[in-house]
């Protein structure tokens, strides 16, 4: 979780995550805030009001091409930032563009994803949608508030898909608390949580 | 049935005492019953074999514990279901509900009494006998629309729709197919016509001629569709539509929709053996009219009926389901033209042995116009 | 208007389309028709499981759907977080319970790659193998709930004969007929017996041997093959945007299979040819057929890695040494796996000092798959829909996890 140093001794930059960096940084200069590109997951962490630029970019660039959103997770770390920080991660891959030759063989990362990463503060938590980029993501930003409650903006319905729309709270945030009842069946929580 | 009671009474000496008409009356009574109770119990008989032949075609066993070899089985699933809870949905409507099940166990079960069994062994024996069959299993259609609009189901309109939707296209090339037997035959009576086929088995229709033998296959698929059997399958397609139009029904109310089904079956083939396969003709030059000899025929007519069943149920096994347009392309746009072109050519077959092979003059003109 | 289907299905020709419409809106003018609202499911026959699809219809036509999850949701990921990490792993199981094993195989890398975990050579190769076993059985089902699904019963039974057999061979090493628990961290359960494998070859030239016999009965039956082509057709940007994988993607001409182009585990090794693309059989690319050629096809593709993980397969331990009270470093981890149904993806982070996941995610693939069939069912018939959720093979237990 650290800034890159381009230090010689470091081990090999993740290619595709460079090459993604490299047209975000091109495009959008002030948008990416940190970024990782070694070791077994890579990633760039963009901010939230530049996310729907970089997911366009990302798609429709010649160099990336990403366009599938393969997995769209939230992440609760109530401890960072003031008051807590909600982290959304895109794993984007890219069904057009193969990589190159030998890519497969690397030790760490053998797997042409790219994770781009977007860290907005617990309340509100918004971040902007990208469901217009890749329809998929609809389900899984449905998914991700219903579970962790980032607010997805500029989207339709934002409802919940797995768990009963009236649910108390978002269970994967870790300040969640067991309800005592659900509709008047009363909700035993595991031993030791 | 009236010339079989006309010999009893001759025979007998205190029934000559007694009406004609009430003799009459009696004796269709009781020939009623015999056929309804022969027919019910066939009808039970086939969906043993059905699950039988099935079990064996999928690698297991089917029913074996009732009875031997399960031959029982459809007594207790009968008892089964009348021992279950009669469930009517609130919100159907509740006379046509529960009057649908009757009228189509009538439609499949009152035809029966003009099918015969064997050389006279036919309840009524009538002159318009394949006539009264067609229109007597298309009142089936009235009972299934009723039982899909009463259960008040969504499941269960759309598969009456289907269902109507069906049987009622498919009626045309089955009458045709039958009509082209009926050119042929020159008559309607089903007894008649097997009387034409007696002998060697090239006098079966089915080989008399190119037409008759396409409206055999004509006749059978669309039985198989009218009887709603896979691949035509749709009005009741459980992966669709769950139960069709009999989703709502419960208990013995069910179990008389399962019955009509297989005793519609039944009737079909065995009208399929009669039209085309020479009824209780065992294929070969032999008299089987006599008093005991006709039940040899009867036993030969039920041979055939189970093999035409085994045929049905082996189809039903082996394919997919049709989708909806392609059975209604296959009616309009194959069956239906192909039945017509039998019902013309074989008209045209008659007239040709008329005229131009010598009519009842020589062997092939009459094995070429049949009783037309 | 019924022979006209399927124009209105293949998507691109309007034009009998716009003369229907012109006919329907006339019969709406005179006649009052209505469009109907059917639920279909969480109780039907061909939904698969507790999948409800709300279906607009007009009369046999889809005008809209909406399919509604999460009726068996079970926690899985508030459970990953809830546990130590050995204790995840059950849970993955019943994810996608047709594929137990694949889910497992995915889970493990994740936490070991999350721990630095050395896994031993033949642990990998008992993993593939199962894994291979476990592929083939999830088709086998696959193909034969399809031939269901179409009103065709007798495929069924007969694939469920292999499956049984296959069942058994991986309850031989695992005590479980579904849900395994074989893969571990680290490694595996038990070692395979010499017993075990010559059963597994008796098993693998039988599956081969009734192959050609399941073909017959759907793959080239004509009815079959009118049900299915040109039927539920997911092209190359729908799938792609949709976030379909697996076999619903290489239908639809994506040459992409993570065995191969990513290979995990020790996939790289072996030599097996990814199905892809539209069958010279008929149909187009992309439908209903396609997928369950592709799947026809992986089978026999599965039986080739087998044999060779069989023929490479070294002796040695099957567990490697994870360190007692299992706490992986800070971290994250992202990995894919091939499961039968298309990409299982596992994305694992770790605050350190703990023994339990920070956060604990899965992709399930049939939840994606099965989310784009809002749009590729639409205007469809109704038997069509269900020979397209048939055809993407979803296990409700991966969407609603």
């Amino acid at each position: 979780m650290s800034e890159s140093t381009d230090t010689p001794a470091a081990p090999p930059a993740d290619p595709v995550t460079e090459r993604a960096l490299a047209v975000l940084q091109a495009a959008i200069p002030d948008g990416v805030v940190a970024y990782e590109l070694t070791g077994g997951h890579p990633w760039i962490q963009v901010r939230a009001e530049d996310l729907r630029a970089a997911c366009w970019l990302l798609r429709d660039h010649a160099d990336t091409k990403l366009d599938c959103c393969h997995l769209i997770s939230g992440v609760d770390w109530p401890d960072a930032g003031e008051g807590g920080e909600l982290e959304v991660v895109y794993h984007l891959c890219s069904f057009e563009l193969k990589p190159e030759p030998g890519y497969g063989q690397r030790a760490l990362k053998n797997d042409p994803w790219v994770a781009l990463k977007v860290r907005v503060p617990r309340d509100p938590g918004e971040v902007p949608t990208v469901m217009d980029i890749w329809t998929g993501a609809d389900w899984h930003e449905r998914e991700t508030w219903d579970l962790v409650g980032v607010r997805f903006t500029g989207r339709r319905e934002l409802r919940r898909i797995l768990l009963p729309d009236d649910w108390p709270g978002h269970p994967l945030r870790k300040d969640w608390e067991y309800p005592a009842s659900y509709h008047g069946v009363p909700i035993i929580p595991p031993e030791g949580y | 049935m009236q010339s079989l009671l006309d010999q009893l009474i001759e025979s007998t000496s205190w029934l000559q005492g007694l009406p004609v008409g009430l003799v009459y009356a009696a004796g269709m009574v009781i020939a009623c019953n015999l056929v309804l109770v022969y027919a019910s119990a066939l009808a039970g008989e086939t969906v043993w074999l059905e699950r039988r032949v099935s079990g064996r075609m999928q690698a297991r066993i089917g029913p074996n514990r009732v009875g031997p070899q399960g031959l029982l089985q459809f007594l207790a699933d009968g008892l089964k279901l009348l021992g279950k809870e009669d469930i009517v949905p609130k919100t159907a409507d509740k006379p046509i509900f529960l009057i649908a099940p009757i009228i189509v166990f009538v439609g499949a079960f009152a035809a029966f009494a003009v099918v015969p069994f064997g050389h006279y062994l036919v309840a009524a024996d009538m002159n318009v006998g394949i006539f009264l069959v067609l229109s007597l299993t298309s009142i089936e259609v009235v009972g299934i629309i009723m039982a899909g609009w009463a259960s008040n189901s969504k499941w269960a309109i759309l598969g009456a729709m289907r269902e109507v939707a069906q049987m009622v296209s498919y009626e045309l090339p089955l009458g045709l197919a039958a009509l082209s037997i009926v050119v042929l035959a020159g008559t309607m009576n089903l007894s008649e016509i097997v009387y034409q086929q007696e002998g060697w088995f090239w006098n079966w229709y089915v080989f008399r001629g190119p037409f008759a033998f396409v409206a055999f296959f004509a006749f059978f698929v669309s039985a198989l569709a009218a009887l709603k059997r896979a691949p035509f399958d749709l009005p009741e397609a459980e992966s669709e539509l769950v139960a069709g139009f009999h989703t709502e029904y419960t208990g013995f109310r069910f179990a008389v929709f399962f019955l009509a089904e297989y005793a519609a079956m039944i009737l079909f083939s065995m009208v399929t053996a009669i039209l085309f396969l020479g009824g209780w003709s065992p294929g070969f030059d032999i008299d089987l009219s006599g008093p005991l000899s006709r039940w040899i025929g009867a036993l030969i007519l039920f041979g055939k009926t189970i093999a035409l069943l085994f045929v049905m149920i082996w189809v039903r096994w082996t394919l997919p389901r049709f989708r909806i347009d392609r059975v209604m392309y296959l009616c309009y746009k194959v069956l239906l033209p192909v039945s017509v072109v039998c019902v013309v050519g074989m008209a045209i077959q008659v007239l040709l042995a008329m005229t131009v092979f010598g009519g009842r003059a020589n062997a092939f003109g009459t094995w070429l116009m049949g009783g037309g | 208007m019924a022979e006209r289907g399927p124009d209105l299905r293949s998507g691109g020709e309007p034009e009998g389309a716009v003369e229907i419409h012109e006919r329907q809106e006339a019969v709406g003018r005179d006649l009052r028709t209505e469009e109907m609202v059917f639920n279909m499911g969480p109780q039907h026959p061909a939904t698969h499981g507790v999948l409800r699809v709300a279906v607009r219809t007009d009369g046999e036509h889809v005008r809209a759907l909406q399919p509604h999850v999460g009726n068996i949701h079970r926690c899985a990921e508030k459970i990953g977080e809830s546990l130590p990490y050995y204790q995840w792993i059950p849970y993955l199981d019943r994810m996608d319970y047709l594929a137990a094993i694949c889910n497992e195989h995915v889970g493990c890398m994740a936490i070991e790659r999350l721990g630095g975990i050395e896994v031993p050579e033949r642990a990998e190769y008992i993993r593939v193998i199962v894994a291979e076993v476990q592929r083939i059985l999830s088709h086998l089902m696959a193909i034969g709930v399809y031939g269901l699904d179409l009103g065709a019963f007798t495929p069924f039974l007969h694939q469920f004969r292999e499956r049984e057999r296959g069942m058994d061979l991986l309850d031989h090493i695992s005590g479980g007929r579904l849900l395994y628990h074989y893969i571990r961290i680290g490694g595996v359960k038990r070692d395979l017996s010499q017993d075990w494998l010559d059963e597994l070859d008796a098993w693998t030239s039988e599956v081969e041997r009734r192959m050609p016999e399941y073909n017959t009965l759907l793959l080239h039956n004509r009815v079959f093959q009118e049900r299915t082509f040109r039927v539920g057709i997911i092209d190359r940007d729908t799938g792609v945007r949709w976030g379909v994988t697996g076999p619903g993607l290489r239908a639809a001409g994506v040459d992409w299979d993570c065995r191969r182009d990513a290979p995990y585990s020790i996939y790289d090794r072996f030599d097996f040819e990814v199905p892809y693309g539209a069958s010279d059989i008929g149909g187009v690319l992309g439908d209903c057929f396609q997928r369950h050629w592709i799947r026809v096809r992986e089978i026999e593709e599965s039986l080739k890695i087998i044999r060779q993980a069989r023929e490479q397969m070294p002796e040695g331990p099957v567990m490697g040494r994870v360190p007692k009270g299992f706490k992986p470093p800070a971290g994250e981890v992202y990995i894919r796996g091939e499961n039968p149904r298309g990409e299982l993806a596992c994305y694992m982070v770790s605050a350190g000092k703990s023994d339990k996941a920070w956060r604990a995610r899965c992709r399930g693939p049939s939840f994606s798959n099965i989310a784009c069939i809002t749009e590729i069912a639409e205007g469809q018939l109704i038997a069509d829909l269900v020979a397209i959720i048939g055809s993407l093979d979803i296990v409700l237990g991966e969407v609603d996890r």
